[in-house]
């Protein structure tokens, strides 16, 4: 049978390439066809803003999302982002939150109350400051207008004195050869795809900001969930194990590829200089920019709780992931399906 | 501007209030915008929330707000070659179809977004971005805009059923469209 | 039984055509069969959920909002009192080329479409200035009006153009690089169409009979003081674009307070012709972006029923030469813009034809040329051409709408060569954006 998977990603986004497409290809051959997703990529059925509540309501069976999206609806998403300002790893921020998403009750409630049922998260890359000139120091940074992608960078940007200016995707290109945009806090894999900046690129600020992890790699509809088999949600399970393992890899290869690239075409890679490093950390050790109260004031009653338990699963997954082969699919799909996918239950996870 | 429709003048004064706000809302979009650019570029310190509220605010208005008025004026684009060489009994009944459907178009469309409305409300919705903005407020623009065009179209479709409005609806429109 | 989704999404569009033809407005139509069609493919809570979905966030865009606002910059500059002086100049400039009120006409349309964003608020600008006094001139009457409905579609050709930023946010293609890109096909197009006009006078002399040929140095001296705010604006707007100090969506903003200081140096400014200008964007934003969230909505409907896939293949199957495929698509928006106004065709259009596209790796910048080309010659093809319907309306009595189509058919044909340079040599077209973009 064939379900539609919405995405917004466009179709050679990173995450549209190593996870929702071979996924939905292996989930169909393993299910024998009848579990067909047809993906729909670049809004093309729901746009970026809708597609949470698309899936809710059916118009897709499965999708794509990204909870900055829909700040209201998911709180607690929106809020606990900013810890990987903490622990800037997008492997370990991935896999974490997964954890978080499908076996913490707080971590899941957030989705299942928008009445989709939540699959797996990804993360970006780490960030860096991609910049149209050089930036070497901290004084080169200040008075910067730089496109920050809001919550935790945004503050950080306040606090060392960057201008914070917002230019939707489509324009960063142009904003940044016009000069309209100085730099911006991104991940490397931008240089090559999305916004394609190398060519209006001078320097990458090499320091290292927390990747972005506040998504969902899928969420389903309910009444889609509920009619499927319990051997057919176990494939699906297994299978965005393995996606998620593939993607994460891919991610790490694809930040190298374009550093070289970078590099290659005469770029400057700067290392973070002494003090920026020191007023990111300084930020980090100060409660990421008064992130609890963040949380507390979008009133989520549990907040600290739930950044103590998804800071304890981050810091499990480093453990983890210092001993395992970060470039193995197997391995990686291995260890999340031991600690995460085959823990839930295929005949009850999300049918309450 | 199109000429007021000469029954109601009432109505028409209700409807061109609501494009004038419509109105405002294009000049504050232009300002904003301005003021954004001006101050980004000179003082290096743009005004934060102008996307949010230009997107938000600014366009929803000017988009659904005068869209009543356009029913009540009749300047919604349509195509009328055929129309035009029709026999009479059939121009009515299609009169009728186009604006039964209309009337039913509209109203779900005003009642879905009033139900969205009434949700965006409930939870407050907000617009992230550097700065966090309220959006929830013009989501009401919405069912407001759709409501009122779908009683107008109803009004209309009473007007060729009983025949107050009948011949004018008969007849080939006079194209005056401002946009493209 | 039941049928294949193909089959249902062919049946809508044959639904939807139906619906347009029985006058039903397009963008009602549109929204309808989606409403309809989505339901009767998936289920009704889907078919709900888009209502949720495109209505609302379709509108809440950013980069949209250049569309009231160039809209607005129109108004206002056609308001303002710069388009009597632009056509005075133009008029001195060509006086001595046959047929020169009519060349003047196309160089003065051309270069308000720079201050323009619409090819309709261009032509609604040069008629009453420009055609009256043709007429008095003792031009034929095909020709005065024909020459100002066709030279207004230069409106969405030249930037900025109202087209563009739709075209450019559905198909993803940078805004800014079709403003570039528009440019030289735009003054292309004008050249075309005085030489057009020049030859047929030359063969003809009684169509254009020659006026005033020699201009006293006042008249030049007034007419080049009265016409320095145009050029001015053009400047500001896209070299404003090009060095960065804004976007080409900031640019609409930007291209209107413009628009409001420049009626203020003409002392044209009023409270009472700001507001005017001001209601019309509204109402015209209005009318044209219910077509656009209708058009949004037939997009989901399309994308589920896998009829563009279907029509990708089966061109492919037919051809897979670009330039074959290209002249098929001509062939069809030649076709729908005899009836349908150009958003609608666009909109309508491009959901079923960008897989197709995508395969023929056609570069969406050249293809968006070509397509707001197509869409000017539907604006003066009968029987429904919008810019010919303008010209008639702002004359009223003076010419009946076949004299106004007769002549405006000379151009069509002119446009068409236009249009196979465009698509045989893409440079035409690409050159500039891609100095822009290096
Ligand atoms: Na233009
Ligand atoms: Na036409």
């Amino acid at each position: 049978e064939n379900y539609s998977f919405s995405t917004w990603l466009e179709p050679n986004h990173p995450i549209t390439l190593a996870a929702h497409v071979p996924w939905a290809k292996a989930v169909s051959e393993r299910t024998g066809g009848a579990v067909n997703f047809e993906i729909y990529m670049a809004g093309a059925l729901l746009p970026a803003k809708g597609t949470m509540q698309g899936v809710a309501d059916g118009v897709a069976q499965g999708g794509f999302h990204t909870a900055t999206y829909t700040p209201s609806e998911l709180p607690l998403w929106n809020a606990i982002g900013d810890l990987s300002f903490k622990h800037p790893d997008p492997m370990v921020a991935a896999f974490a939150a997964t954890e978080f998403g499908l076996m913490n009750p707080a971590g899941n409630s957030d989705w299942a109350k928008n009445d989709v049922i939540y699959l797996g998260s990804y993360s970006t890359p780490v960030y860096h400051f991609i910049c149209r000139e050089e930036v070497k120091t901290l004084a080169d940074l200040r008075g910067k207008r730089v496109r920050m992608p809001g919550g935790a960078w945004a503050r950080f940007g306040e606090t060392i004195g960057t201008v914070s200016v917002n230019v939707p995707s489509s324009e960063i290109y142009t904003a940044f050869e016009r000069g309209t945009v100085d730099c911006t806090a991104s991940d490397v894999t931008h240089l090559t795809a999305g916004a394609t900046l190398m060519g209006v690129t001078k320097s990458i600020n090499t320091l290292t900001m927390g990747p972005f992890f506040a998504g969902a790699t899928w969420i389903f509809n309910k009444d889609f969930w509920s009619e499927l088999k319990p051997d057919q949600r176990k494939i699906i399970f297994e299978e965005s194990a393995r996606a998620l393992a593939r993607l994460q890899i891919s991610y790490d290869e694809l930040v190298q590829k374009n550093l070289d690239a970078a590099k290659a075409a005469g770029k400057a890679i700067i290392p973070p200089p002494a003090d920026l490093q020191q007023s990111y950390d300084k930020f980090v050790a100060d409660g990421i920019g008064g992130m609890a109260d963040i949380g507390k004031r979008a009133g989520i009653q549990t907040f600290d709780k739930s950044v103590q338990e998804l800071s304890s699963l981050m810091q499990k997954w480093e453990g983890l992931l210092a001993k395992a082969n970060r470039k193995s699919e197997d391995e990686l799909t291995q260890l999340l399906r031991r600690e995460i996918y085959d823990k839930l239950d295929a005949s009850k996870y999300g049918l309450n | 501007m199109a000429e007021p429709n000469p029954t109601l003048p009432g109505v028409t004064r209700l409807l061109q209030a609501l494009t004038t706000i419509a109105g405002v809302a294009l000049v504050l979009m232009m300002l904003h915008i301005c003021a954004d650019v001006f101050m980004k570029y000179v003082f290096n310190s743009p005004v934060q929330g102008t996307l949010e509220i230009v997107s938000g605010y600014y366009m929803v208005i000017a988009v659904y707000l005068p869209l009543p008025l356009v029913e009540w004026l009749r300047q919604a684009i349509v195509v009328d070659v055929v129309f035009i060489r029709m026999p009479r009994a059939m121009k009515i009944a299609c009169v009728l179809i186009v604006l039964a459907s209309l009337v039913a178009v509209y109203g779900a469309f005003a009642w879905q977004t009033w139900l969205d409305a009434m949700r965006a409300y409930g939870r407050n919705e907000i617009a992230m971005g550097p700065a966090q903005t309220v959006i929830w407020p013009a989501r009401f623009v919405l069912p407001i805009g759709f409501g009122l065009a779908s009683v107008i179209g109803l009004w209309h479709f009473m007007g060729v059923l009983i025949g107050f409005e009948r011949e004018s609806w008969l007849g080939a429109l006079d194209i005056e469209h401002t946009g493209e | 039984m039941g049928l294949e989704r193909v089959e249902v999404g062919f049946l809508c569009i044959a639904i939807t055509l139906v619906l347009i033809a029985i006058r039903m407005p397009i963008g009602i139509a549109l929204a309808g069969v989606s409403f309809v069609g989505i339901g009767f493919l998936t289920n009704m809570r889907a078919a709900w959920g888009i209502v949720s979905a495109i209505p609302y966030n379709f509108v809440a865009t950013w980069e949209f909002s250049a569309v009231p606002m160039f809209l607005m910059m129109g108004y206002i500059a056609a308001r303002s009192g710069v388009t009597k002086g632009l056509f005075q100049s133009m008029q001195i400039l060509l006086a001595r080329v046959p047929g020169s009120l009519a060349s003047a006409s196309v160089a003065a349309s051309a270069m308000f479409a720079a201050a323009s964003g619409s090819s309709v608020a261009t032509s609604a600008a040069l008629s009453r200035i420009a055609v009256p006094e043709m007429l008095r001139a003792g031009y034929e009457k095909g020709l005065a009006t024909g020459t100002v409905a066709a030279a207004g579609t230069l409106g969405s050709l030249i930037p900025p153009s109202i087209l563009m930023v739709i075209y450019g946010v559905f198909t993803g293609t940078s805004i800014g690089a079709l403003f570039m890109a528009g440019f030289i096909p735009g003054v292309l197009t004008a050249v075309a169409f005085i030489t057009m006009i020049t030859i047929r006078v030359l063969l003809n002399p009684k169509l254009a009979p020659r006026g005033q040929v020699e201009f006293s140095a006042e008249e030049r001296q007034t007419a080049l003081r009265t016409v320095w705010p145009l050029p001015t604006l053009i400047i500001g707007v896209l070299g404003g674009i090009f060095a960065g100090v804004f976007t080409p969506t900031e640019a609409g903003a930007v291209g209107a307070l413009f628009a409001i200081v420049i009626a203020a140096f003409y002392r044209s400014l009023s409270l009472k012709m700001l507001w005017g200008a001001v209601i019309d964007a509204a109402i015209a934003t209005s009318v044209m972006f219910i077509i656009a969230v209708g058009a949004a909505m037939f997009v989901r409907l399309m994308g589920l029923s896998q009829v563009p896939a279907f029509v990708a293949d089966m061109v492919l199957n037919m051809s897979d030469n670009k330039y074959v495929v290209l002249m098929m698509i001509s062939v069809i928006f030649i076709f729908l813009g005899m009836f349908i106004d150009s958003i609608g065709i666009m909109l309508l259009t491009l959901p079923i034809l960008m897989p197709l596209l995508q395969r023929l790796e056609i570069d969406m910048i050249w293809f968006g040329i070509i397509t707001i080309k197509l869409l000017e010659i539907g604006l003066i093809t009968p029987p429904v051409g919008l810019n010919v319907y303008v010209i008639k309306t702002s004359l009223g009595g003076m010419v009946d709408l076949p004299s106004i189509f007769r002549g405006a058919s000379w151009f069509i044909l002119t446009d068409i060569i236009v249009l196979l340079i465009l698509i045989a040599f893409p440079t035409i077209s690409l050159l500039l954006p891609s100095l822009m973009l290096r």
